[in-house]
């Protein structure tokens, strides 16, 4: 059903393009005015609306207009005061001390201060809690000591660079203690009872359709990176879950949704040139989806099957085929919008077929089977891609299928063995594969050391999906996260990815963006660090 | 009548055992670990969180001490917990059984309705409205629901503005979603429905009534509808699974909430309290579908009563 959905969506383009709407509505710019609803459609739902629990993106969306931080994360990296008006990181950067906000207070009146703080993070890393990610995200994590009602010091095991930007996140949003200690185990429904400070309330959630937001009209701490201050300008803000592809572009198209999430890509050029309606693109930073190489075991314990491989794709031609020209090529593991991505690497591992021909047989594998697929000593080059197909969207499936289509020219033969959460989990853990593949969103450049340190091993909650042994590249990651000069960082991130790129440990694909169908009456929505959307500064014109 | 009210319930009861028992056994069977299930594939989480879920969860006892709490647990009313939301399974379930119930009903009133209206406008005809009509029967059924959804939307709602996309706020947000799900049944129906109009055409019964001087409408009326309802009565435990099944896929195009898009996810992500509270939910329906048949069947065939045949 999952793949019928585009071939669908297009015929209800068609018959929608046929239908021409007419007359675009919304007026010109001016000034932001207050009021209105926005309606904003997504295509997954949270599972659990604690984004202390949950790794899930959505969750982190969502949340974060209930939910403020402690600093803000701005677009070139740097940090802004939010709940945070300062912050000292000791000689050692092993503790921060920080100097809150004293005007703050929750939705449910109860004032904002240094044990809310830590009654947040010691909640965030109690086993109890059993976080998914924001655990990790804090990983080097201590305690955390009240020195006085509005300075707080965090006291880390070891010094770790990516710290403010974790706390940046909604992952580690500050919730009511009150909430936390009256409703710990009502949070993961997502209701009222979720408490924070931020620009709005989580008014009321139907599973399987929607959540309602009402505005925080106390709320006068937006963060240094946002455009106003004050309230936030929209009475209401409806999140509507549409998991259906036609149905939630369909719902922008008339009007029944002012903004719509997640386009396909094949649509976006025929729903711009839609009156009354516009595109908004922000390149996804983190880390691209990437195909990553099996190094512990053969054949990808050879680097020059890893090369080979990489230069029998063509990345740059199947990215165009699959998303209609709308993502563009990765040369990288870390996308371009990412702080210290090293754009050195761009176009020096070109799609090169007889590149990977050569190396093949350099390697033996010279024979030919009678399916045409390459044999060593009567063995077939035949590798497998773990995929769960639940998580994984129709157009990567598609993509994985043009790599097998590519790999089968130079006589490899990929499998694309799709199984269920559970059952992949094990296997993959315990490295019994040759590929797997995977994006990860976020704007800091350390998962670098997610995806290529030794210790970030995936049975260990990392994701060390090539299973990366590289005693040089985990020098310049432990590095990175324990100096906090940027220049400096940057400069070994750079180096890791040129690494990374020479040993060819995994086959970056494509850069994703972030694509929002956004009718004219809404205007200013935002995107964050992680190209994820913002209402705080969004407003509407008319109703 | 007792006896028989008795024994149906103790059936009843065998039958939500045995799908409790069903549902425990299929999941913990299937490889790979419930721990890992309730993590979900792309977390990253330490061996502490893997370790206290365990813990939390009993996944560290036996198998047969976890089966025999589940079922005491479910012989309380308690459905457990829900691995994937982390809220208790009969919230996870509160809000949906309304909405899908909602959805089901409208749709086989629908569903029954229409097909009959289709039979009766065509069935004691021959010819070219029958022919026309069989047509367009065939046509119903065959339709995928999902497409006749979007196609729905997009004139009635994309086009016209005639009714709302999505959500299940009121009639009006009703209306595509069941049409969408009754419209293929009632190509079964009607197909069904006209040939056992057709069959008992020639009956002696039929014969004897037309020689008496019964027209055609007194024809239907008293006797051969009530020959032509039977084998929908019968097709009740087809029609509710048809209705079940469709609701997953009405759900998913209409951003409805509704039990078959919690039961996607659930078996999805292996949420094992979740899945077993809906079979138990899904087969105690079947229950009370097929109790409800055989009552419907004293009604209509008069014969059952007399012989005692069900009693």
């Amino acid at each position: 059903m999952r793949l019928r959905g585009p071939i669908l969506a297009l015929a209800v383009c068609v018959l929608l393009a046929s239908c021409s709407t007419a007359g675009a509505s919304g007026s010109g710019g001016g000034a932001p005015r207050a009021g209105g609803t926005l309606t904003f459609t997504t295509d997954i739902e949270p599972d659990v609306f604690d984004p202390h629990v949950s790794p899930a993106d959505i969750t982190g969306v969502i949340m974060r207009n209930v939910l403020d931080s402690l600093v803000a994360e701005d677009r070139d990296g740097s940090f802004k005061p939010w709940l945070a008006t300062s912050w000292k990181i000791s000689p050692d950067g092993r503790s921060y001390t920080f100097r809150l906000r004293e005007d703050v207070t929750f939705t449910d009146g109860t004032p904002f201060d240094a044990a809310a703080v830590k009654a947040n993070l010691d909640r965030v890393v109690a086993p109890a809690t059993k976080s998914r990610y924001a655990a990790v995200l804090i990983g080097p994590y201590q305690s955390a000591e009240v020195a006085d009602p509005h300075t707080v010091t965090v006291r880390l095991k070891r010094p770790y660079a990516p710290f403010l930007h974790a706390l940046s996140t909604t992952y580690l949003g500050i919730y009511s203690p009150k909430a936390l200690r009256e409703h710990a185990a009502d949070l993961a429904a997502g209701g009222p009872q979720n408490v924070g400070s931020g620009p709005f309330l989580l008014a009321s959630r139907v599973k399987g359709q929607q959540a309602v937001f009402t505005r925080n009209p106390a709320y006068d701490w937006a963060p240094g990176t946002a455009r106003h201050r004050g309230p936030a300008y929209l009475d209401k803000l409806v999140i509507g879950f549409l998991p259906e592809n036609a149905t939630r572009v369909g719902a922008v198209g008339s009007g029944q949704s002012d903004v719509a999430d997640f386009l396909p890509a094949g649509q976006v050029r025929s729903l711009a040139g839609r009156p009354g309606l516009r595109v908004l693109s922000h390149e996804s930073p983190g880390l691209v989806y990437s195909y990553y190489l099996n190094t512990e075991r053969p054949p990808f314990d050879r680097r020059e099957a890893r090369l080979a491989v990489r230069a029998a794709i063509d990345t740059a031609l199947i990215t165009k085929a699959v998303f209609a020209g709308q993502y563009r090529p990765a040369w990288s593991p870390l996308s371009p919008s990412t702080p210290a991505y090293d754009a050195t690497v761009e176009n020096t591992w070109p799609y090169r077929p007889g590149e990977a021909d050569r190396l093949l047989d350099g390697l033996g594998w010279t024979g030919r089977d009678t399916d045409g697929y390459r044999t060593k000593d009567g063995k077939r080059f035949a590798i497998t891609l773990l995929y769960v197909p639940a998580y994984t969207k129709a157009e990567r499936r598609t993509y994985d299928t043009a790599v097998q289509d590519a790999l089968r020219k130079v006589g490899v033969q990929l499998t694309l063995k799709p199984l269920d959460g559970a059952a992949y989990t094990p296997i993959r853990d315990r490295g019994d594969y040759d590929i797997i593949a995977f994006a990860w969103g976020g704007s800091e450049p350390d998962l670098l050391r997610t995806v290529f340190h030794s210790a970030s091993r995936l049975a260990d909650g990392g994701a060390n999906g090539a299973r990366v042994h590289d005693p040089e590249i985990d020098a310049w990651l432990d590095r990175a996260a324990a100096t906090t000069d940027r220049a400096a960082r940057a400069d070994l991130y750079a180096k890791v990815q040129r690494k990374v790129i020479a040993e060819g440990y995994s086959v970056p694909a494509f850069v994703a963006s972030r694509q929002l169908a956004v009718r004219d009456r809404a205007r200013d929505v935002g995107f964050d660090t992680s190209a994820w959307p913002l209402f705080y500064d969004a407003w509407v014109t008319g109703r | 009548m007792l006896r028989f009210a008795a024994r149906r319930a103790l059936a009843g009861v065998a039958v939500l055992w045995a799908a409790a028992t069903l549902a425990f056994a299929a999941l913990h069977l299937l490889p790979g670990d419930v721990a890992d299930a309730v993590l979900g594939p792309n977390s990253g989480a330490p061996p502490q969180v893997r370790a206290q879920i365990r813990q939390d969860y009993g996944l560290d006892d036996p198998l047969p001490a976890q089966y025999l709490r589940h079922m005491a647990a479910l012989a309380t009313g308690d459905l457990g917990r829900s691995y994937q939301f982390g809220l208790p399974v009969s919230r996870v379930l509160a809000d949906q059984v309304g909405p899908t119930a909602e959805l089901a009903v409208s749709a086989a009133v629908l569903s029954v309705g229409l097909a009959f209206c289709a039979a009766l406008a065509t069935g004691g005809r021959g010819g070219a409205a029958s022919a026309i009509a069989g047509g367009i029967g065939l046509l119903a059924l065959s339709v995928p629901s999902y497409w006749l959804g979007i196609l729905g939307l997009a004139v009635f709602s994309f086009r016209f503005g005639l009714l709302p996309a999505a959500g299940a706020d009121g009639p009006q947000a009703l209306v595509l979603p069941a049409i969408t799900l009754a419209l293929p049944l009632a190509g079964v129906l009607a197909q069904v429905i006209r040939q056992q109009l057709h069959a008992i055409g020639d009956a002696p019964f039929v014969l004897t009534a037309r020689a008496r001087g019964a027209g055609e409408r007194r024809l239907l009326a008293r006797h051969t509808l009530r020959h032509a309802g039977l084998p929908v009565v019968t097709l009740s435990g087809w029609i509710t699974g048809a209705l079940m099944g469709g609701a997953v896929l009405t759900e998913t195009v209409f951003a409805r909430p509704g039990l078959g898009r919690v039961l996607v996810t659930a078996v999805g992500s292996r949420d094992i309290p979740v899945v077993s509270a809906l079979m138990l939910v899904s087969a105690a329906a079947f229950v009370v579908v097929n109790l409800l048949v055989d009552l419907a069947y004293l009604v209509i065939d008069p014969r059952l009563r007399a012989s005692g045949a069900v009693t």
